[in-house]
C-alpha cells in the first residue's frame, strides 16, 4: 500500500477526503490499492497491442508501481452523510502497494464508497434493486448467463442503434447482476459523454469525472483511477459528472489505455455504459478496446434498418448479442 | 438464435400487425371526418340535375298470327332496336336545333351536342315489352320538353318505319304474283294451242291425273287398254297408247262435260279486276273507322259511329257492283269431236291398228318370248313420240307454273293483311306515364353522400394506417430480432407497477431516463 499523497492533478490541488458538504476539509491521506493482474491476463501478454505501443510503453516506462493520490475531494452525494472514503480493500481486493512501474503494473484504485440515500426511492432502472425477485430482474440473470456462456467477456460495451432505446438500463442492470452477492468484481464504466446518466442513477456526484480521468491518464497512465464503491451492489462505478465541463467526443487512445489499466485492476468484468452506434464513432473505438458489445433494442421504438446500420457500422466480430426491452 | 415458427407465433403476428395498426388510429378518426366533411361540401355545392322520363308499352293491338296463321314474330331485340332509334342523330338533331329544347346552347359544335345528348338519354327496358325513356337537365320544364319530344320523335319514327316496310312487302309480293301469273298464262296458252292441235292428248288414259280426267273417269268402263299379253316393243307400245287415247276421243259421249281450257284474262276483265280490288280496300277502310269509333268508345249514335257505319255500307255496295262487273271467264272447249273429226279420228285408229297387227305378227315371228325386240324406228312413231314428250313438258311448266301462282297469291294475301294491320293499328307504343316536370333534384340525398364520404375515407384511412403498419420495420418481438440476424440474449420484460391492492398489473413504464 503506497501512501496516498501524490503529486498534484492537472486537475485541481491535492485531493481531499471526508467531506460531505464539500467544505474544505483537511486533507486526508488516502488509502491506494494496487491491484496485480493475474499471469494470463491479456494485459501481461507479449502479444498485447498497447504493449507493442512505443507511446504506450514510453508512457509506462518501467515504473512498477505508482502511488497517486485522488486528484479530487470524495465524493459529496445527495444522500447526506452516505459518502466515505474507502479503498479497494472494502471490496476484499489486496491492499498491497503496488510499486512497480510500467505496461503490467497494477493498477492503483481510488475507491469512494457511496451508498443509496435511504430517504429516496431507488432510480426505477434498477430493476435487480428494486424488485430481485421480478421477473424483470430475472432476465437480467438470463443476459449475464448467456454472456458467461459466450466466454466471460470482461469488458462489456453496452450500447444501442440510436438514443434512448434503454442502453443505461441494460448496462446498469447487467452489471448489476454480474456482481450480484459479489460473485464477481465489476465495474461499471460511463462512457456516454453527452447525456451521462450513472450519476442521477445512484444519486452521486463523482468524485472525479471520467471524462477528466482520461484526459489526465492519457499524459500519466499511472495515475490512480478514482472511482466510486456502492457496497450494497457489489459495484464499482466510473461516473461523468454532468455538471462539468467536458468533451463531446470520446479521446480513443485515452480510453484503450484506460481499458488496459483498468484490465489490470483485477476486474472480472467492465460493463461500458456507451453513446449510441449510429451517428459518431465512439462505440467504434470502444468495440476495439473491448471484448463483447450488446446492443439494447427497444420494442416499438428501435427500427430494424437502424439495427441493421448499426450492426454493420461495428461488424459483426465483437456484437455478441442484443437486448430487447419490452414495453 | 432462431428459432422455429409456431401458429401462435404467426397468430402473435397478425396481432403485432393489427397493433401496429392502431397505434395509428388517428388516421381512422381524421379520414373519415375529413371524408364527411367533403363529401357534405360536394353535396351542398354540387349543381342541381332533374330528371323527367316517360314509361312506354309496347303493344300489338291485333294479332297478326291469329289473322295470317303465321308464327309470332320474336321481340328479342325490340328493345335495342328502339335504344338505337331514339338515339339516332335523326331524332336528336331536331331537338337541339330547338331553342327551347337544346339542353347545351352554350356549346357550339354539333357533334359534341349530341354526344353530350346521348351521354344522358337513359333507355331501359323494364320487363319484355315495357320501356322507359329518361332524361337529366338542370332545367325542369327544358327536361321535360325533351322527354316528350324524344317519345313522340320515336313513335312516329316506329310507325312510319313499319308503315314503309309492310308497303315494300306488299308491293313486292304484288309484282311477284302478277309476273308469275302472267307466265302461267304464257305456259297454259301454250298448252291449249298444243291440244287444240293434238286433241287426242285432252282425254289421254295412259295419264293418271290429266287434261280430260273427268272424261276418262265416265268412259272408264268402256275403255280398255289391254296389256300386251305376247312379244312386245317400244314402237308397239307408241302405237298401243296413241290407240288407247283415239279411242278414248271416239268413247267420249256427245253429252259429255266439255274440257276447261283456262285462256288469259282479257284487258276488260283486269280493269274489273283492278275496280274489285280498290272497292275491296275502300271496304277494308271503311271497317277500320268503325274499328276505330269502337276503340274510342262511341255508340251507335255517335256521330263518327253514324258516318262510319254509312262509309262502310256504301263501300260494300260499291264492292258488289264491282264483283257483278267482272265479265265471266272465256274459256277454250274441247268439246267431243265433230262428225267429221270422228271420221278422222277412226280413219287414223283404222291405220294406228294395222300398223299395230304388223307389228304384232312382225314379233310373234320373230320370237316367241315376251321379251322387247328392237323394231325399225319409223315416222309415225317417232311423230307419236315427240308429240308424248311435248305434251309432258307442256304439262309440267303449267303445274310448275300454277304451284307457283298458288304461294305468291298467299304470300300477297298475307303482305296485304299485314299491311293493313300496321296501317290499322298506330302507336304501337302506348304512353303509360307521360313526361312529367320534375320538382326535386335527382341523385342521392346529402345522407348519402354524407355516408359514402365518411365509409370511403374510413377506407382510405384504415388501408393508409395498414400501409404504414406494413412499411413499419419496428422491432417488436424476438422474432423480429431473429430475422435481422442479431442474436438476442435475453427479453427484459415490462416494468410491473404494484399498487395497493393490485398485484402485477402492468402499469406505465418511466422511461424518463432511459439512453
Amino acid at each position: 500500500m503506497s501512501t496516498p499523497r501524490g503529486p498534484k492533478t492537472p486537475f485541481g490541488n491535492s485531493p481531499r477526503a471526508g467531506s460531505t458538504t464539500g467544505a474544505p476539509l483537511p486533507l486526508v491521506t488516502q488509502p491506494m490499492i494496487a491491484i496485480e493482474a493475474p499471469d494470463d491476463h491479456p494485459a501481461t501478454r507479449t502479444d498485447n497491442p498497447l504493449q507493442g505501443s512505443a507511446g504506450v510503453s514510453a508512457v509506462f516506462g518501467k515504473t512498477t508501481a505508482l502511488s497517486a493520490p485522488l486528484p479530487r475531494p470524495p465524493i459529496v452525494p445527495g444522500g447526506a452523510g452516505a459518502t466515505m472514503v474507502s479503498t479497494a480493500g472494502a471490496m476484499g481486493m489486496p491492499s498491497t502497494a503496488l510499486a512497480a512501474q510500467g505496461p503490467t503494473a497494477p493498477t492503483e484504485i481510488g475507491l469512494t464508497q457511496h451508498h443509496l440515500p435511504v430517504d429516496k426511492d431507488p432510480d426505477p432502472r434498477l430493476a435487480l434493486v428494486i424488485d430481485p425477485d421480478s421477473e424483470r430482474a430475472a432476465a437480467f440473470r438470463v443476459l449475464r448467463h448467456h454472456l458467461l456462456e459466450i466466454g466471460r467477456p470482461q469488458v462489456v460495451v453496452v450500447s444501442s442503434p440510436v438514443q434512448g432505446e434503454g442502453k443505461t438500463t441494460v448496462a446498469l442492470n447487467l452489471a448489476l447482476a454480474l456482481a450480484e452477492c459479489g460473485r464477481a468484481k465489476v465495474l461499471l464504466v460511463e462512457t456516454h459523454l453527452r447525456r451521462p446518466q450513472l450519476a442521477g442513477v445512484f444519486d452521486l456526484t463523482p468524485p472525479w469525472c471520467f471524462a477528466e480521468q482520461l484526459a489526465a491518464h492519457r499524459h500519466q497512465p499511472m495515475l490512480p483511477w478514482s472511482l466510486v464503491e456502492i457496497p450494497s451492489m457489489w459495484l464499482h462505478v466510473a461516473a461523468i459528472n454532468p455538471a462539468n465541463e467536458r468533451p463531446q467526443l470520446l479521446d480513443a487512445p485515452a480510453f484503450a489505455i484506460a481499458m488496459e489499466r483498468l484490465r489490470l485492476a483485477g476486474y472480472e468484468h467492465i460493463v461500458i455504459d456507451a453513446p449510441p452506434v449510429l451517428g459518431s464513432a465512439d462505440v467504434n473505438l470502444m468495440a476495439d478496446a473491448a471484448d463483447a458489445v450488446v446492443f439494447a433494442v427497444r420494442s416499438k421504438m428501435t427500427t430494424a434498418r437502424n439495427l441493421r446500420k448499426a450492426v454493420d457500422q461495428l461488424g459483426t466480430t465483437k456484437v455478441v448479442g442484443s437486448v430487447l426491452v419490452t414495453e | 438464435m432462431s428459432t422455429t415458427i409456431s401458429p401462435r407465433d404467426r397468430l402473435q403476428r397478425l396481432g403485432d400487425l393489427a397493433r401496429k395498426t392502431f397505434r395509428f388510429w388517428y388516421l381512422l378518426v381524421l379520414f373519415p371526418i375529413v371524408g364527411g366533411g367533403l363529401a357534405f361540401a360536394f353535396a351542398q355545392v354540387r349543381p342541381k340535375v332533374f330528371q323527367s322520363y316517360v314509361v312506354l308499352y309496347y303493344e300489338e293491338h291485333i294479332r297478326s298470327t291469329v289473322i295470317s296463321n303465321t308464327t309470332e314474330e320474336v321481340q328479342k331485340n325490340i328493345g335495342d332496336r328502339y335504344r338505337e332509334l331514339l338515339t339516332s342523330r335523326s331524332q336528336l338533331e331536331p331537338i337541339l336545333k330547338d331553342p327551347k329544347t337544346d339542353p347545351y346552347p352554350e356549346q357550339p359544335d354539333e357533334d359534341a351536342k349530341i354526344d353530350k345528348m346521348r351521354l344522358a338519354i337513359r333507355f331501359e327496358a323494364r320487363g319484355a315489352n315495357v320501356f322507359r325513356i329518361s332524361f337529366s337537365d338542370s332545367d325542369p320544364e327544358r327536361c321535360e320538353a325533351i322527354v316528350t319530344a324524344l317519345t313522340e320523335g320515336l313513335r312516329a319514327v316506329d310507325d312510319k318505319l313499319r308503315n314503309e316496310q309492310a308497303q315494300a312487302t306488299v308491293d313486292f309480293a304484288v309484282k311477284q304474283k302478277t309476273d308469275a301469273g302472267t307466265e302461267l298464262r304464257v305456259r297454259e296458252r301454250a298448252l291449249v294451242d298444243f291440244l287444240s292441235k293434238h286433241p287426242e292428248f285432252v282425254a289421254d288414259p295412259n295419264q293418271p291425273a290429266g287434261e280430260g280426267a273427268g272424261i276418262r273417269t265416265a268412259n272408264r268402263p268402256r275403255v280398255q287398254v289391254a296389256a300386251p299379253a305376247g312379244p312386245t316393243s317400244g314402237r308397239l307400245l307408241t302405237l298401243q297408247r296413241q290407240s288407247a287415247r283415239i279411242q278414248a276421243r271416239l268413247a267420249a259421249p256427245p253429252d259429255a262435260p266439255p274440257v276447261r281450257l283456262p285462256v288469259e284474262r282479257s284487258p276488260e276483265q283486269k280493269a274489273a279486276d283492278a275496280q274489285v280490288s280498290a272497292a275491296s280496300k275502300e271496304v277494308n277502310d271503311a271497317q277500320g273507322e268503325v274499328e276505330s269509333a269502337i276503340k274510342h268508345g262511341y255508340t251507335e249514335r255517335h256521330p263518327e259511329m253514324i258516318k262510319a257505319t254509312q262509309h262502310l255500307d256504301e263501300a260494300k255496295q260499291k264492292l258488289a257492283i264491282a264483283r257483278a262487273a267482272v265479265p265471266p271467264d272465256v274459256e277454250t272447249l274441247v268439246v267431243p269431236a265433230t262428225a267429221e273429226d270422228r271420221a278422222n279420228l277412226q280413219k287414223q285408229l283404222n291405220e294406228i291398228e294395222s300398223e299395230i297387227a304388223d307389228e304384232e305378227r312382225r314379233l310373234s315371228s320373230g320370237s316367241k318370248t315376251p321379251v322387247p325386240v328392237a323394231a325399225p324406228v319409223d315416222e309415225e312413231t317417232n311423230k307419236i313420240v315427240q308429240l308424248e314428250t311435248e305434251h309432258d313438258e307442256l304439262q309440267r311448266n303449267v303445274d310448275e307454273q300454277r304451284k307457283t301462282d298458288a304461294s305468291l297469291s298467299d304470300a300477297v294475301y298475307r303482305a296485304k293483311i299485314d299491311a293493313a294491320q300496321k296501317e290499322t293499328e298506330q302507336d304501337r307504343l302506348t304512353v303509360l306515364d307521360k313526361a312529367f316536370k320534375p320538382t326535386v333534384p335527382t341523385g342521392p340525398p346529402k345522407s348519402i353522400f354524407l355516408m359514402a364520404g365518411v365509409v370511403l375515407f374510413f377506407g382510405l384511412g384504415g388501408a393508409l394506417a395498414v400501409g404504414l403498419a406494413l412499411i413499419d420495420d419496428r422491432l417488436y418481438r424476438r422474432h423480429d430480432v431473429d430475422e435481422l440476424g442479431v442474436a438476442v440474449l435475453a427479453v427484459i420484460p415490462p416494468v410491473v407497477v404494484i399498487k395497493a391492492g393490485k398485484v402485477g398489473k402492468p402499469g406505465k413504464r418511466d422511461v424518463s431516463g432511459a439512453t
